[in-house]
């Protein structure tokens, strides 16, 4: 099942399918390692729920939810 | 081209000068750690993104007595620069800096710096533990060309990781460039990358040939490369030798700071570097020549699937997983670490708010508990006084005695007790940073700060501030968007940072009274301490908010920032930090501060009239001696009485001295204004004097209490002279009223050159400092008038 990133929910390992757009944080997101193929996963989140902490390639990135959305995910069926 | 400038000319260490190394790498990989190892130097570690903003040059001595210059860059995940610091490591890179070393080259003014030559050599330095991610940015270095070296830092991490297998001879032979593994915070390691940079720099200099057309076909599909032929055929047309690498950048990154770069020089018509090739006349047209020629060439590319930017990080990617796929093993799964098991609590919904409570209350609660119990601050409190009574026994009265004791040691040694405060504040910043609190403090903290329109990102440079604005307005370079790292830079100076701190406590410990709640464990002083701490930042909620709204509107800028994994702090860095604050601390009072209450002592010493004091003193001190030599009881008396008369006579004296001093003239002609806000003339020049640095108020207190004070200011501290100070019609100038708006002023004042200055470098112009001063001035006036006038209905 695809979905967006900002909707995965803790403890479920996803792979990154692509991230959307051009722009700078686009690229950003990709150089930082939001790569297609990559496993991605929640690790935590700030009191407010929003910036949320990801898990990927070996390194933890903050990204708030607006940022997440970009990027699309596949969630293996259970 | 390389580096042929005439280098052994004009270079300052005698030695010959074997070859510059950058050190490139993303963010908190250990770049400034590996400089440090390698030069033996002190840059600044720290464990968030963005600690290094400037590029830092160092060396070390080779095997056959010539030295390597080395350059510290700030992080980058990729040469398609976004943000001021990164594209700092990108003009390194290319050749394109003004200063890449301290010293010699001549720059020219009207090219932005095309005479500077690239490094001879670059060590990518990655961390291993996320080696993937990093080996993005090697992939764009290796295109430059020029020899590097990768170097694996981390390694610690690695080899403690069992999901994680890296094969290095392998790693090298597939990327093809020599790979070292270091642990660069342990200083292991060190001396194989400084072999390895030996050998390839004496490589290069008995000629073996740097690859001359570095684009590597291996990412790039062919049409792209004859694309970017195409392109640098055009640019050599109108005179200009365009390295490869760089014109890839230039058809990559639309509307990135190289296209500006080259926008500007061929707008400009300025041929900087081959002056000799003709052939540039029709210069005018070429801006829009470049525009039309990037677009059909981007047009095409996209055409054939390959549109720029986005089939950059495809095709990087692509390379790096098929090039490692030998070399490097990972588990499949991400492993939940013992890091994210603090995360899990200081990021919870309910106890990381609150642990980002009790650390900053912990840290205040400290540098609080140790103001005046410091063991240190007693021996310079003890070294002053001792100090002083050595000139009074060895220097008659007189000027020289009054400078030694009133300008100088009242001045300086004053500013000086504060020391142990300054590490302690230090100190625990430093480990903040080092443990990796301080990226999650810019997670927890992003929900607010969006809701001034930042990003949490801009926080970082905030806390900073409450050590030093300094650091603080240059770490902003961190931050993307102009416009938030504008907002940040503008209310940066308005944290509590340590120079306030000497304020705080000198009036909180003289004129606030000592009750506890609680059993103790709240204080009314502590409290206040906190409140003063705290009122600068909750100053800037809405100067940050109305700057956004009104000066630099703006979309909210996104937020993606890597968080370092936590890890317990190395003493070597938080030391180093430490000390290199106090050192600068206590350099400030030795020069600028010495300075300023020298020439305060002056205005206030001169043109009045002395010789009367003088007198009266010597003789003082004369009965004074015979009394305590002598010691016969039936004398006492009379001596008592004489003293006291002549102690009267010494203070009338002082005190209309000052006031007919320069010093005292201006002070009182311009009293009104401190009237309104509770202040004697005294307190009011003190305050004027302190605008170079808030820290000097409390050096021309000392020296004019000092000046028009008691007579044995051997035994007075200032606290005393404070509070024995009055108005002419009797009441004491300080009551905790007074104490208040003083603290008040300098909570919100922009008393400080050098943040002034930093502001002016950063932003290019003088009109945003002369605008910080002026707003942060009129606040705190209108501030400091507010609080007298409502504490003075109590
Ligand atoms: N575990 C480990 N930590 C390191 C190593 N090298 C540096 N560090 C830490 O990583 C953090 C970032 O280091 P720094 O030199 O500031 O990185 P820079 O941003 O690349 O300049 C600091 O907390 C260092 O103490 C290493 O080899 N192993
Ligand atoms: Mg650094």
């Amino acid at each position: 099942m695809n979905t967006t990133l900002d909707k995965l929910i803790k403890g479920v390992i996803a792979l990154v399918r692509d991230v959307e757009g051009e722009d700078p944080t686009s690229m950003r997101l990709m150089e930082i390692g939001f790569i297609a193929g990559q496993s991605v996963a929640r690790t935590g989140q700030a009191p407010a729920g929003d910036p949320i902490e990801y898990s990927v390639g070996g390194s933890r990135v903050g990204l708030r939810k607006s940022e997440a959305a970009r990027i699309i995910v596949h969630v293996p069926a259970i | 081209m390389s580096s042929k400038l005439p280098l052994e000319a004009n270079t300052k260490p005698k030695s010959r000068l074997l070859g510059v190394v950058a050190l490139v790498g993303n963010p908190n990989t250990g770049k400034s750690s590996l400089f440090n190892a390698l030069c033996g130097m002190n840059a600044k570690v720290g464990n968030f993104p963005g600690v290094t903003v400037e590029k830092k040059t160092g060396q070390w001595k080779a095997f056959d007595g010539s030295h390597i210059e080395v350059v510290d860059l700030p992080g980058t995940y990729s040469l398609a620069a976004r943000s001021a610091d990164e594209s700092i490591a990108v003009e390194v890179l290319l050749g394109k800096s003004t200063k890449i070393l301290e010293h010699g080259y001549q720059s020219s003014k009207d090219a932005p710096g095309d005479l500077e030559p690239q490094p001879d050599c670059v060590i990518v330095v990655v961390d291993a533990a996320a080696i993937e991610r990093n080996l993005y940015l090697f992939s764009q270095v290796r295109e430059l060309g020029l020899p590097t070296l990768l170097v694996l830092n981390m390694w610690d991490r690695v080899s403690s990781d069992s999901d994680l297998t890296i094969d290095v001879p392998k790693l090298s032979e597939s990327l093809g460039v020599p790979v070292l593994t270091a642990v660069a915070s342990k200083r292991q390691g060190i001396k194989e990358i400084q072999r390895a940079v030996e050998e390839m720099l004496a490589d290069r200099s008995t000629g073996s040939k740097r690859p001359v057309s570095p684009i590597q076909p291996d990412i790039y599909p062919p049409l792209f490369l004859e694309e970017t032929q195409e392109l640098q055929r055009w640019l050599l047309a109108r005179g200009h030798t365009v390295h490869r690498f760089e014109v890839s950048r230039l058809l990559i990154d639309a509307g990135g700071p190289i296209e500006s770069y080259w926008k500007h020089v061929l707008n400009s018509g300025s041929v900087s570097e081959q002056k000799d090739i003709t052939g540039a006349s029709d210069a005018g047209n070429d801006t829009d020549g470049l525009d039309s020629k990037l677009q059909s060439i981007r047009a095409r590319l996209k055409e054939a699937d390959l549109s720029v930017p986005r089939m950059e990080p495809k095709l990087r990617h692509a390379w790096i997983k098929s090039t490692i796929k030998e070399a490097v093993r990972r588990s499949a799964l991400p492993v939940v670490t013992f890091s994210d098991r603090i995360d899990r609590l200081l990021t919870h919904q309910v106890w990381g708010l609150l642990s980002l409570i009790a650390v900053l209350f912990f840290v205040f609660q400290a540098v609080f508990a140790s103001i005046g119990t410091g063991w240190l601050s007693e021996q310079i409190d003890f070294g002053c006084e001792t100090l002083a009574l050595l000139v009074s026994s060895t220097i008659p009265p007189g000027a020289l005695r009054s400078l030694l004791n009133d300008g100088v040691i009242a001045g300086v040694g004053g500013v000086l007790v504060f020391i142990p405060q300054i590490a302690v504040l230090f100190l625990l910043i430093a480990i903040l940073e080092d443990c990796g609190y301080m990226a999650r403090v810019a997670l927890v903290m992003d929900r607010w700060m969006s809701m001034l329109g930042l990003s949490g990102r801009a926080f970082l440079p905030l806390m900073t501030s409450f050590g030093c604005a300094v650091p603080g307005i240059m770490s902003a370079r961190t931050i993307a968007s102009r416009r938030d790292r504008m907002v940040a830079i503008l209310v940066a100076p308005l944290m509590s940072c340590s120079a306030r701190l000497p304020v705080y406590t000198l009036m909180i410990t003289t004129f606030i009274p000592t009750i506890s709640y609680f059993n103790g464990w709240v204080s009314l002083q502590g409290l206040l301490f906190l409140a003063m701490y705290s009122l600068g930042a909750v100053v800037a909620i809405p100067i940050a908010w109305l700057l956004k709204k009104f000066a630099f509107p703006g979309p909210t800028s996104p937020f993606v920032l890597e968080m370092p994994s936590y890890k317990w702090p190395s003493w070597r860095v938080v030391l180093s930090q430490v000390w290199e604050q106090v050192r600068s601390f206590a350099v400030r009072a030795g020069t600028l501060i010495f300075c300023t209450s020298i020439l305060l002592w002056a205005a206030a010493y001169f043109p009045s009239e002395h010789r009367e004091e003088n007198q009266l003193v010597a003789k003082l001190e004369s009965i004074e001696a015979r009394s305590g030599e002598v010691l016969r009881p039936e004398i006492a008396p009379a001596s008592d009485v004489d003293i006291e008369a002549i102690s009267m006579r010494i203070n009338q004296l002082r005190a209309t001295s000052i006031e007919q001093s320069f010093l005292g003239r201006f002070g009182r002609s311009i009293e009104p204004v401190f009237h309104a806000v509770g202040w004697d003339w005294r307190i009011g020049v003190g305050v004027i004097a302190s605008f170079p640095a808030r820290e000097v108020i409390i050096a021309t207190l000392g020296t004019i209490y000092s000046l028009g004070g008691d007579v044995d200011e051997g035994s007075e501290s200032l606290a005393e002279q404070l509070r024995a100070s009055k108005w002419p019609d009797g009441r004491p100038v300080f009551t905790w009223v007074t104490a208040l708006s003083i603290m008040v002023f300098f909570a919100l004042c922009a008393q400080c050159a050098a943040t002034l200055v930093a502001i002016k470098r950063e932003t290019k112009t003088w009109f945003w400092p002369v605008f910080t001063f002026v707003y942060m001035t009129t606040l705190a006036y209108f501030s400091a008038m507010l609080v007298y006038i409502v504490g003075s209905q109590f």
